[in-house]
């Protein structure tokens, strides 16, 4: 079946270095996530963060993204100081 | 060496700067919720907001910058996955945009290890929390566990306990309160299961003789500690028989009761050996224990790649090789 | 009486059967098991636990002589004391025994180790710390001793444990030849149990193996 929610999120950085660090960290959460109601495909392109998702609900959507942004938020986070 | 250490396996979120024989700073808040119990997401959430205010309180009370610091360690687990998540994340960020090395921790092994900054060199360790309830000592090179709880931590008995009784949250020190008032011993079935703890019978005989209102609430609070720290008591002395190691330690928030601190020392002096108890700071959740623990791991050659941080939420005690000792 | 052994909840006497009863009934040596009262719980449970345990520990080995194994005879029950004094099982250590023996006779004797842990899980009694220190041979016949960790618990999941503890503290002990030691030690259930019993509890084992995590107790003896 395909799901029915579709979208995507790309964030971008000052500049690539800081992308890169942001994924590299995220990456690895990225991985270990197991497939439940909705999809997530991570990528970087320079110093663009792609979160490209499919869903089969929003609730399920919503608390999947929340957990990605709060993974980049807190890598950005940081490297701040 | 300086390390920095995160602790977040549960609702506290713990930022700790140390070398090998001091602590330099140890920052910490707690996600408190009215009715208690465990809450994942909300404790991801508040670890990830409060990051950044804790890590500069942290550097600022240390009176260092990033550049300072020679590892960073993070608490890689047991404990809930959203919140080790963060934490993780946080530890790998840091990592890699200040190029250090990094070093996931055992959060349990971390809060036993802690008192090797204070001299004890080998001990058994009592690790009382909210969630966990363990006797571990080093053997054949592996922390293990020789008794654990079987449902709920110790700490989580008493809190839920508090709660019906309708004292508030967290229970402990009301709890411990009211017990030094009690006279009257009300038998409650005994936690020791084989050679593990269970506090659920315990809790809910507890609870049952509570709502027949036959009974002063002091008393129930008294019989009630007195019931369950005599089973961990025993656990640990027969973890001491065992070993033959001669120093016990006393880790983790349920650490402050005093009257289980008293049992201890009775037990430790019967048998003619030492006892400790950490300053509180450093018995309940915290970063300093996890810096101390991953700079000790480091030092002793102990390395992680990147790829090696991935959370263990079911992080065993006796997982761990303990190559640094 | 001499002290032969301290665990964590009781103190080990050997003595003279007249020096403990006063009149020389037996000539044989008996042991006297004394769980000695703790300072750090309040009298009303220390006083509560150490008569549970004592009486449990005397009623343990009553009905496991009841179901023809071999293990110490109770000659008193003193709940005043928490003392239990118990025949001395005098003759060889099955650790000591097993390695300085032809591997015919090494598995024979695993067999009637079997043969008598089988007896006791009929009887619905786990022995909580199979170890081969825990085993004496007597005049042709091998002896189950030290009771302290038992209990009534006729569960698969019990069964499997205590048989899968005796398995790690073979591969211990006897390193070189366990595997065919232990594989004897389940002719002799099987012989007891039958055939069903033993292949019920070798899954059991198995699946407490592959939890990883199985909780150690022969650290307990």
């Amino acid at each position: 079946m395909r799901d029915p929610i579709e979208g995507m999120i790309e964030i971008e950085f000052p500049d690539e270095e800081i992308a890169k660090i942001v994924y590299e960290s995220v990456r690895y959460e990225h991985e270990s996530v197991p497939y439940r109601r909705s999809r997530i495909e991570f990528t970087r392109e320079g110093r663009r963060i792609k979160l490209r998702f499919t869903a089969q609900d929003s609730s399920a959507l919503r608390g999947t993204l929340n957990s990605y942004l709060r993974w980049i938020k807190v890598a950005i986070d940081a490297m701040e100081f | 060496m300086i390390a920095l250490g995160i602790e977040g396996t549960a609702h506290t979120l713990g930022i700790g700067i140390v070398t090998e024989d001091k602590v330099l700073a140890n920052v910490f808040h707690t996600l408190t919720t009215e009715k208690g119990g465990i809450h994942p997401k909300e404790a991801a959430e508040h670890h990830a907001r409060l990051l950044k205010p804790l890590l500069r309180k942290a550097l600022e009370t240390a009176g260092i910058t990033m550049e300072d610091v020679d590892i960073i360690a993070f608490s890689q687990g047991p404990g809930l996955g959203p919140a080790l998540r963060v934490v993780a994340t946080a530890a790998r960020a840091l990592a890699i945009r200040y190029s250090k090395p990094i070093v996931g921790v055992n959060h349990c092994i971390a809060h036993v290890e802690i008192t090797k900054m204070f001299g004890v060199k080998d001990p058994v360790g009592l690790y009382v929390s909210g969630g966990n309830t363990q006797v571990l000592a080093l053997e054949g090179g592996r922390y293990r566990v020789f008794g654990e709880t079987l449902d709920i931590g110790i700490g989580n008995a008493i809190d839920t306990f508090a709660r019906e009784l309708g004292i508030g949250f967290p229970g402990g020190p009301k709890i411990e309160k009211l017990a030094q008032k009690g006279r009257e011993y009300i038998e409650l079935p005994y936690a020791v299961k084989g050679m593990d703890l269970s506090f659920s019978g315990l809790l809910t005989e507890a609870v049952r003789k509570y709502r027949t209102g036959k009974y002063k609430v002091e008393d129930l609070a008294y019989s009630f500690q007195e019931t369950a720290f005599a089973a961990l008591v025993e656990v640990t002395e027969r973890a001491v028989a065992h070993t033959g190691k001669e120093e016990v330690v006393l880790v983790g928030g349920v650490a402050a009761n005093n009257r289980l601190r008293e049992m201890l020392r009775i037990m430790t002096e019967d048998r003619g050996i030492k006892f400790f108890v950490p300053p509180y700071d450093l018995c309940r959740d915290n970063g300093a224990m996890i810096a101390y623990t991953g700079l000790r791991m480091y030092l002793g050659g102990v390395r992680f790649k990147i790829e090696d941080t991935v959370v263990k939420q079911k992080f065993r005690t006796d997982e761990v090789e303990v190559v640094w000792e | 009486m001499k002290l032969i052994a301290q665990g964590a909840e009781a103190k080990i006497y050997e003595a003279d059967f007249e020096e403990v009863f006063g009149v020389p009934l037996l000539k044989e040596r008996v042991i006297v098991k004394h769980r000695i009262p703790k300072r750090y719980r309040i009298k009303e449970i220390d006083v509560k636990l150490r008569k549970e345990r004592t009486v449990r520990e005397a009623r343990i080995l009553h009905r496991a002589k009841e179901f023809g194994v071999n293990c110490p005879y109770v000659y008193e029950v003193d709940l005043r004391d928490m003392k239990l004094v118990m025949e001395y099982i005098e003759g060889q250590r099955l650790k000591e025994l097993l390695e300085s023996v032809p591997m015919e006779e090494r598995l024979e004797l695993c067999r009637e180790v079997g043969r008598q842990i089988g007896k006791l899980h009929k009887a619905g009694i786990v022995h909580g710390d199979l170890t081969t220190s825990n085993m004496i041979f007597r005049g042709g016949k091998v002896y189950l001793i030290d009771f302290g960790l038992a209990d009534f618990d006729s569960t698969l999941e019990a069964r499997g444990v205590d048989l899968h503890l005796l398995r790690r503290a073979m591969e211990s002990t006897h390193y070189t030849w366990f595997e065919r030691g232990f594989e004897a030690v389940l002719e002799g259930y099987a012989e007891v149990l039958g055939e069903e019993a033993r292949k019920e509890v070798e899954e059991k084992m198995k699946e407490i193996e592959s939890r990883g995590r199985y909780r150690e107790r022969s650290w307990l003896s």
